[in-house]
């Protein structure tokens, strides 16, 4: 076994209590798990009378729990400002295939729940790799408040992600957009979501990620809708780990963005019933 | 129609938790299913290390990373400083998907992260993924090879057609003589407690979301058959090419 040195230890463990998100999320964990193993329960050993009777109020449990599961780790992350976001240093990460793997979770959590959005990636950047200096769990994190924000402004969205030579992003819809004094605001945090409609907290989140980050952006609207350029600090190749790395690690962290991104769909699009 | 064979053992899982009622819903949800089985459910690292220093040989262990008894880290130490006959896969629950904490538990053995809040079904899912060591081509490896090709191709267990390949394959992949596509659909009706029809028509809309999905691994399977890639695969030569690849992974 690879021991870790003292410093990397403690941080291990603070990270571990994940502060005011993590004690929501295991709040939630049994709330929703208790729904699951109850409508589990009532499918292997009641009548269909009762299973008829019981699913709707099951079904609607289990939205209500994803609803304010997204609005309590949103809250949490608010709450928390830029400043404790993030606990550990950013470090290299490889954008173009995070970018790939987030594009690719959209379009498989769309289509099992039967949309016609399009979420694209464009690659214009020349090079086998882009290096940033972020983290993947908070990119994950921009990525799926700009994509829920879309989403609820409309239907059969078209997303894009234009990745450029330069190795900064754009992110564009053409859901319609918004006013542009107000989401430059939300983004400096100089708005907060409160004192707006209530609609714009994913923008004051994205704000707070990227100052978390360190990295810059600068709304560039599209024709049809919302635009965001997105510059990251840019960051020497180092030793592949997570996306970059061998698969089997790949899919790993794959498989723990993809439930960044389910927490804000089940919330916005509805929760997958299964079929 | 060939005699399938009987199921063997399913899957044994530890798992610990410190809070009673998650314990509880694990449990109640272990019940309801026969691929992964409980075999202790605790709520503090102590018990999880003497249940292993008693020999209790769980396949896979899942973890919460916050028991109130002990620091994580120096459990994963225990563990591994244990020199157990045969490493069980572990699964740590982890609240959050900070990018460093997740290299540090993998450098620490962890080979597998599942975040809070999770579902039930996603769970057992990886339980039954990791469950089996490599080894001797059991019944366990092949289900840990099924599950192992059904993330390769992003399939999604809330499709119900992917938990009715899992089962099928689970039955089809040992049997040495192949048989029908129809008998799959009555073996799996029978055991999930549907029609064979409900069978056939999830398992194609599941398939229709792989081919939808294009991942590579679909890809190769496309082109096993020389259809184009996103061409939407019939449930029988999915369960064939499947079921051939895993009996070649797995020497059978």
């Amino acid at each position: 076994m690879n021991e870790i040195d003292t410093q990397q230890r403690e941080h291990t463990l603070e990270a571990l209590r994940g502060g005011l998100r993590g004690r929501f999320a295991g709040a939630f964990c049994v709330l929703q798990s208790s729904v699951e193993a109850l409508s589990r329960y009532l499918d292997a050993n009641a009548s269909a009378e009762i299973r008829a009777a019981a699913e709707p109020m099951l079904a609607g449990m289990t939205q209500q729990i994803a609803e304010l599961e997204r609005l309590s780790a949103n809250a949490a992350d608010l709450a928390l400002g830029s400043r404790g976001l993030l606990l550990d240093e950013p470090r290299p990460i490889e954008l173009r295939s995070q970018l790939t793997e987030l594009c690719a979770g959209a379009r498989q959590e769309l289509a099992l729940r039967g949309r016609a959005d399009a979420v694209l990636l464009e690659d214009q950047n020349p090079f086998p790799t882009v290096w940033a200096l972020g983290d993947e769990g908070l990119l994950a994190c921009i990525f799926a408040n700009l994509l829920s924000n879309s989403l609820t402004a409309g239907q059969a969205v078209e997303c894009r992600v234009t990745l450029y030579a330069d190795g900064s992003f754009r992110y564009t819809d053409n859901a319609g957009g918004m006013d542009d004094e107000l989401a430059q605001n939300l983004l400096d945090g100089t708005a907060q979501p409160a004192e707006t409609l209530g609609g714009e907290m994913g923008l004051s989140l994205v704000g707070g990620y990227l100052r978390a980050l360190g990295w810059s952006s600068t709304l560039e609207p599209s024709d049809a809708g919302f635009g965001l350029h997105v510059h990251p600090r840019a960051a020497d190749e180092p030793v592949p780990t997570g996306f970059s790395g061998p698969e089997g690690e790949r899919r790993r962290v794959s498989a723990m963005l993809r439930a960044v991104l389910n927490r804000e769909l089940n919330a916005v699009l509805g929760v997958v019933k299964k079929t | 129609m060939n005699e399938l064979p009987k199921r063997d053992a399913p899957i044994r899982m530890l798992v610990a938790d410190g809070d009673s009622t998650q314990l509880h819903n694990i449990c109640l949800y272990a019940d309801c299913q026969r691929v992964v089985e409980v075999c202790a459910a605790v709520s503090t690292g102590r018990e999880v290390l003497r249940l292993l220093r008693d020999g209790l040989c769980p396949d896979v262990l899942v973890l919460d990373s916050l028991l109130q008894d002990c620091d994580f880290l120096t459990l994963l130490e225990q563990i591994n400083d244990m020199n157990l006959p045969r490493r069980p896969a572990l699964a740590a629950v982890v609240r959050t998907s900070r990018s460093r904490l997740c290299e540090n538990l993998l450098t620490m053995g962890v080979d597998y992260l599942i975040l809070k809040p999770y579902a039930l079904e996603q769970l057992f899912h990886t339980a039954a993924m990791l469950g089996a060591q490599a080894g001797e081509p059991s019944h366990a490896a092949i289900v840990r090879r099924i599950h192992w090709h059904m993330e390769a191709l992003r399939a999604d267990y809330r499709l119900l057609g992917v938990d009715y390949f899992v089962t099928g394959l689970r039955e089809f992949v040992p049997q040495e003589q192949s048989c029908t596509v129809e008998q799959i659909y009555a073996r799996v009706a029978s055991l999930e407690g549907v029609e064979a029809d409900s069978v056939k028509m999830a398992m194609h809309r599941a398939l229709q979301q792989l081919s939808a999905l294009n991942t590579a691994e679909y890809c190769e399977i496309c082109a096993y058959y020389g259809h184009p890639p996103h061409k939407v695969l019939t449930n029988k030569e999915f369960l064939l090419w499947m079921r051939q690849r895993i009996r070649r992974e797995l020497a059978l």
